[in-house]
């Protein structure tokens, strides 16, 4: 659902309540995981913490696909750089996976853009220079990509990281 | 000659070169210019050429049978010759053809006269006949204008033909059709054209009256127009509320018969009699006249609920209202009770989602919904259901539910942002926003009945699943495994008899959109004449609720149609809105065409146009917009998807088709439209 562009100026001191709540949690979870903008290395952590059963690494032209999927459906796939950073992610799960992990130190961006949001519960798009993400809130599951605009390599087409 | 004017003369006609060259060579000599041709021209522009070349004209006037009147017939001198400018040229006008004398063709044949006065250069006029007994038929009686009046050439000449002998009109009044005809054209005469009346007194077929009147001395060959009898007039029975035995019998007593027969609900009338007629009871009409029918059908379903898109609950229309949003009334009994309930509106109808979900802050009655306890633990069972930005979470309970008529006992259902549920878990709200307040949700509950009859399915039953069901022992809440019998229950497929799956069928609005939108959703597809498929066709969908979408030849794999959605949200270059943002603002309506294609392969073309959605939302006091879209992908590799929102479902009947059952052969989960 949504509502009309003048509710939010009506919500505005509401929403504001909430970004900073959503701030707090995030000191809590960036402490803790990687992902998003973090070095290849924390994949394995994050594949245990996402409850992966297998892993798989695929090579493309400018980047590897490193591919979890859990015993319930979930893949996630998180693109890393030649240079060993995560620059972008994606998934396709029954419910959200921990986007605290996925998207790491800018969770907190998400969480501010998601109080801000008056679109409606089924789509929510953001893009700004530090983070770009859509999340599809289809009939039965989750569709979900986001990308650090200043880390994927050149040549690459944002298109390719789904 | 200065270089001004023989620039001037660089920029003229042909004709004045030969002059000016002329006048170059000639030295201080009169100019020469040639004269032009104007035979055939009319006299004014003749006259505007000859002058325009530096001469002068003077007008004769002669009778020409070739050149129009008006027109120039000669010139002298002749076209072509140079001449000193200012000469006199003479110009012979067409005073058109010469007059003639008409001749004399009384008395010869039509056709001698006709080449009579063609050869005099006389049109011919109107020929007439005419009954004669002096004239022998064929020969010309009478002309206008008269022989040896002198007329212009061309001029028309009006005939009158002999018929010969005039014939009597005979009487055929009280006769029958056939034997009138026999009689009407035995004399030479024409039948022309026969109308009926009705008549107490001429039996059916005869001839009720004639004209001209019998009597009339005619030509031969005129026509004699006929009234034919009908027969005497019946009074139509009245058969409203006899069953439609007893009005086929009294309709074919009184001599008349049945026509065609329609059914229609009525609560009144009784399944198989007549509700109406027509001609009505009382109407004077012909023997066989045929009576339509309406035949009643019974009392009208109970399958239907009124939906309506408008600003939403009071709350939130105080904070800006919604847009495109489809709201049902349910209504919320304790368990048990028939009297402690509470009726809900502004309940949002979502076939993007399973269950019936009620805000608890709505649930100000007498109506208490029993909490669930999970049989495993004893705890309180909490529910969770997650959004693209954000999650609810509240106690599962169950509640006796009316929607529509239909009445469903000990619904398993989410009552949200109870203060018994506590605190949601990270798992559950993956730190976004909660959704648990009527303008942070949006209505005042929501009714999924999307394509399955639970919210989570098999998957709940057989482990814990994060983001759906929890219990929360001691403080420290964990998913946990749910029967789907426990599960938040697609109500429509609970109820006893159409229950199969869903009609949504909301009326066309113009853009730039509606204030209030009212439709009708009606239970079941294809149990009853009101969900009958038609000629929707059945598109399948996965086990995420998805189907394909191509868009200028790029397939959308992971598409969906949803009510819960607000507008249609594609990929598109178009221009993204900056005050509405996820929306689109192009300058001016785009029009869009998709295919949408079933997972079973099922095809359908779709148009759709996309508007303005700042311009839109700008105009007050609108909440349904046909034309709202945006974007669901900006920049990132989620193009993959196209979600047919809420405009998908205006002026479209849209069908849902449960998992499990099936509707013209194929299964469900599927859309049909």
């Amino acid at each position: 659902m949504l509502r009309n562009p003048l509710e939010d100026r009506v919500g505005h001191a509401r929403r504001c309540a909430l970004v900073a709540a959503g701030a707090l949690c995030l000191l809590v979870s960036t402490a803790v995981h990687a992902g998003l903008g973090e070095l290849v290395d924390s994949i394995g952590r994050d594949h245990l913490a996402l409850g992966g059963k297998t892993l798989t690494v695929t090579p493309a032209v400018a980047y590897d696909i490193h591919e979890t999927t859990t015993a319930d459906g979930a893949r996630i796939r998180q693109y890393v750089s030649r240079s060993g950073t995560v620059f972008a992610v994606a998934w396709s799960a029954r419910t959200q996976p921990d986007l605290s992990i996925l998207l790491a130190k800018q969770h907190d961006a998400y969480i501010s853009a998601t109080n801000a949001h008056h679109g409606n519960r089924h789509v929510f798009t953001v893009s700004t220079p530090e983070l770009v993400i859509s999340v599809l809130r289809v009939p039965r599951g989750f569709e979900g990509a986001a990308h650090v605009p200043a880390l994927v390599p050149a040549g690459t087409s944002t298109s390719e990281l789904r | 000659m200065t270089r001004r004017l023989l620039g001037a003369c660089w920029l003229s006609v042909s004709l004045l070169l030969a002059a000016c060259g002329g006048g170059g060579g000639g030295g201080g000599g009169p100019s020469m210019v040639t004269i032009p041709n104007v035979v055939g021209l009319a006299q004014a522009n003749a006259v505007t050429s000859i002058t325009g070349a530096g001469l002068t004209d003077t007008i004769t006037t002669q009778a020409d049978a070739n050149i129009a009147t008006g027109a120039v017939v000669s010139e002298s001198p002749a076209a072509g010759t140079s001449v000193a400018t200012g000469t006199m040229v003479t110009l012979v006008v067409s005073s058109g053809p010469p007059p003639v004398a008409v001749p004399d063709v009384v008395g010869l044949t039509q056709a001698a006269a006709i080449t009579a006065l063609s050869n005099a250069n006389l049109a011919i006029g109107v020929v007439t006949t005419q009954a004669s007994t002096a004239v022998a038929a064929g020969l010309v009686i009478s002309q206008n204008p008269a022989a040896g009046i002198t007329v212009a050439g061309n001029t028309a000449v009006a005939l009158v033909v002999s018929a010969g002998p005039p014939v009597t009109v005979p009487n055929v009044v009280g006769l029958n059709q056939g034997a009138a005809a026999t009689l009407i054209s035995g004399l030479g005469l024409v039948v022309g054209s026969a109308t009926n009346a009705l008549s107490a007194t001429v039996p059916a077929g005869d001839v009720i009256s004639q004209s001209p009147a019998a009597g009339t001395a005619v030509a031969v060959g005129s026509a004699v127009t006929l009234v034919i009898s009908l027969g005497a007039p019946v009074a139509v029975p009245n058969v409203v509320g006899q069953t439609q035995a007893a009005a086929t019998t009294a309709i074919g007593n009184a001599g008349l018969v049945l026509g065609t027969g329609t059914t229609q609900n009525s609560a009144t009338i009784p399944t198989g009699s007549v509700i109406s007629q027509n001609p009505a009871a009382g109407t004077s009409v012909a023997p066989g006249t045929a009576v339509a029918l309406v035949i009643s059908i019974g009392a009208p379903a109970a399958n239907t609920l009124p939906v309506t898109i408008d600003s939403g609950p009071a709350s939130l229309a105080a904070a800006g209202g919604s847009a495109n949003v489809m709201y049902a009334t349910v209504t919320v009994c304790t368990p048990g009770s028939t009297t402690a309930c509470q009726t809900i509106d502004h309940v949002e109808v979502d076939t993007g989602s399973i269950g019936l979900r009620i805000l608890s802050e709505v649930l100000t009655g007498s109506a208490v919904p029993a909490k669930f306890q999970d049989p495993a633990s004893g705890s309180p069972l909490i529910g969770c259901v997650q959004f693209a930005d954000g999650y609810s979470w509240g106690s599962m309970v169950v509640a006796d539910v009316t929607i529509g008529t239909r009445h469903i006992s000990n619904l398993p259902m989410h009552l949200i942002g109870d203060s018994a549920a506590g605190t949601a878990p990270t798992s559950c709200t993956n730190s976004l926003k909660s959704e648990n307040t009527v303008v942070s949700f949006g209505a005042n509950g929501i009714l999924g009945i999307g394509y399955w009859l639970e919210d989570c399915g098999s998957a709940c039953a057989s482990s814990p699943q994060t983001g759906f069901y929890y219990v929360c022992p001691g403080g420290t809440c964990t998913p946990t495994t749910v029967l789907q019998a426990n599960q938040a229950k697609n109500p429509v497929g609970l109820f006893t008899t159409d229950n199969n799956g869903i009609l949504i069928d909301l009326p066309a609005v113009s853009p730039p959109g509606a204030p209030t939108l009212q439709g009708t959703i009606y239970f079941g597809v294809g149990t009853q004449a009101n969900n009958a498929l038609g000629t929707a066709l059945v598109y399948t969908v996965d086990g995420f609720g998805e189907l394909s979408t191509f868009i200028n030849s790029l397939q959308y794999r992971k598409s969906f149609i949803d009510s819960g959605s607000n507008g249609y949200f594609f990929s598109s270059s178009i221009k993204q809105c900056t005050t509405a943002t996820g929306f689109y603002c192009p300058a001016t309506s785009t029009p869009e065409t998709a295919t949408i294609v079933g997972r079973n392969t099922t095809s359908a073309t779709i148009n759709f146009t996309v508007d303005n959605a700042e311009q839109l939302f700008a105009v007050s006091n609108l909440t349904a917009f046909p034309n709202l879209a945006g974007s669901n992908s900006v920049g990132t590799g989620l193009s993959s998807s196209v979600d047919w929102g809420l405009p998908f479902f205006l002026n479209r009947k849209v069908y849902v088709l449960f998992e499990s059952y099936s509707a013209n052969g194929t299964s469900g989960p599927a859309s049909a439209f």
